[in-house]
């Protein structure tokens, strides 16, 4: 039941967070929350069904608001990539913790870029132009912050390397 | 004391332990995104239900939220009454006034005179739209627009779209779907929009196709055109080619140097308005039925 609480309440803020995003000349300013929980649930041990449920309807429904299904494929790359990593350092602190936020949404990116490249029909070509998406670097940017708030970076929950 | 054992007898501690553990669940999302990705469902509640949650929540703001101040000095004693209403006639009069000073500069409002300039096109028909939201990123550039509740039925995808632009029209972009009374409409510089252009002084070197590539930049590919490549210069301005949808000769973007080099590959198309200002958008819709 906390699984499907914790589902209820992402979505919720999904659609929020969506909702109240800043149209501006160099692209929307908003908190990508997709992404957000995405590499959170990776460096948080979960049980096993949780990670999926707390980020990928999310990131399903901020898909779909945005008419392309090709974030929730790179977010979820990114997530077995961090899981697959984090064993080699622990990415849950600072300043660790920053740099990996955005080295990894700058990966999110350059995936996202050649998937939808794939769909509309133009290759690879719309990597570069995806990496200059604002939203990700403002999300990368607080993802260390957040990940403090929620928990993550104390040690406590995070997974270390043996 | 034996309950206190663990039922682990033996663990090898040699060996490090490894602090990954697989779990089905994560190829099992990977399938599922997988399959939305391949699938693409679009489900056109959800996607203009958000443009739709956006106005109201506008309109609530203004009317609802708000509204209550303009009955807050309202009172039931007759003689305040009676000088309300003295003072509301003379605030009428001096409103009435502004309206007429107004409703002047409105006619000489730039858009509307732009719309007495359009050389009317007979092979078309108008619908005025209002930009309601812009989706402009890197990867797309969208609008919805609110067009009429009485549109015509033939207002379908594809339909040329173009915007004022003082002293005349400009293409904008093109018709991708249209639900209800809200129009979703491709800007030229989305990735996925080609159209065919052609240099407004020597439209005898053919035509080009001009690509979108996410905000507001556009590229030009002439490689199929080679001759094209002679016609360009600074500051010429791009417009649409007979074979594009667009009525000809609509100014579309003008080349501007990029970079040291003043070679034609410095050349870079930019468009002539700022599509993420747009407050007005006019849709053609062809009255003959064009393949």
């Amino acid at each position: 039941m906390t699984v499907f609480r914790s589902l209820f309440a992402w979505t919720i803020a999904a659609a929020a967070f969506h909702f109240f995003s800043i149209q501006t000349s160099i692209g929307v300013v908003r908190i990508e929350l997709a992404f957000f929980l995405a590499y959170r649930c990776a460096l948080l041990e979960t049980r096993p069904w949780e990670a999926a449920f707390t980020f990928v309807i999310p990131s399903l429904l901020f898909d779909a608001l945005d008419n392309q299904f090709a974030g929730t494929p790179s977010h979820v790359l990114v997530f077995l990539l961090v899981r697959r990593l984090k064993g080699f350092s622990d990415l849950s602190r600072l300043p660790a913790s920053a740099l990996s936020a955005l080295i990894f949404a700058a990966v999110d990116r350059l995936l996202f870029g050649a998937l939808i490249g794939f769909r509309i029909g133009v290759g690879p070509d719309m990597m570069g132009s995806a990496l200059l998406d604002p939203a990700y670097l403002l999300t990368a940017l607080l993802l260390p912050f957040g990940l403090i708030r929620l928990g993550a970076a104390t040690g406590r929950n995070s997974a270390r390397p043996v | 004391m034996g309950s206190d054992r663990p039922s682990v007898k033996w663990v090898d501690r040699r060996r490090p332990v490894s602090p990954f553990r697989s779990s089905p669940s994560e190829f099992l999302i990977l399938i599922l995104a997988a399959t939305f990705y391949i699938l693409n469902p679009n489900w056109p509640a959800l996607k203009y239900g958000e443009i739709r949650a956006r106005a109201a929540l506008g309109e609530f703001t203004r009317n609802r939220l708000f509204g209550w101040t303009r009955g807050f000095r309202h009172r039931d004693d007759l003689e305040s009454a009676r000088s309300d209403i003295q003072r509301y006639q003379t605030e009428l009069e001096r409103t009435h006034a502004e309206l007429r000073t107004l409703s002047i500069q409105v006619l000489e409002n730039d858009a509307l005179r732009a719309l007495f300039l359009l050389p009317k096109r007979p092979e078309y028909r108008y619908v005025f739209g209002e930009v309601m939201s812009r989706s402009i990123r890197p990867v797309e550039a969208r609008l919805t627009a609110r067009v009429p509740e009485s549109v015509p039925a033939d207002l379908a995808d594809g339909c040329p779209v173009i915007a004022s632009v003082l002293p005349d029209w400009i293409a904008v972009g093109q018709v991708m779907d249209v639900k209800g009374d809200i129009a979703e409409i491709m800007l030229l510089s989305d990735p996925k929009s080609r159209i065919g252009v052609m240099s407004a002084d020597t439209p005898a070197y053919g035509s080009a196709l001009l690509m979108g590539r996410g905000l507001d930049r556009l590229e030009l590919d002439y490689a199929a055109h080679p001759h094209f490549g002679r016609a360009l210069a600074p500051f010429v301005r791009l417009v649409t080619s007979p074979e594009s949808r667009f009525p000809p000769g609509l100014p579309v973007a003008e080349l501007k140097p990029s970079g040291s080099g003043g070679g034609s590959e410095n050349l870079q198309p930019s468009p002539l308005a700022s599509f993420g200002d747009l407050q007005f958008i006019v849709i053609l819709i062809p009255n003959t039925v064009q393949r």
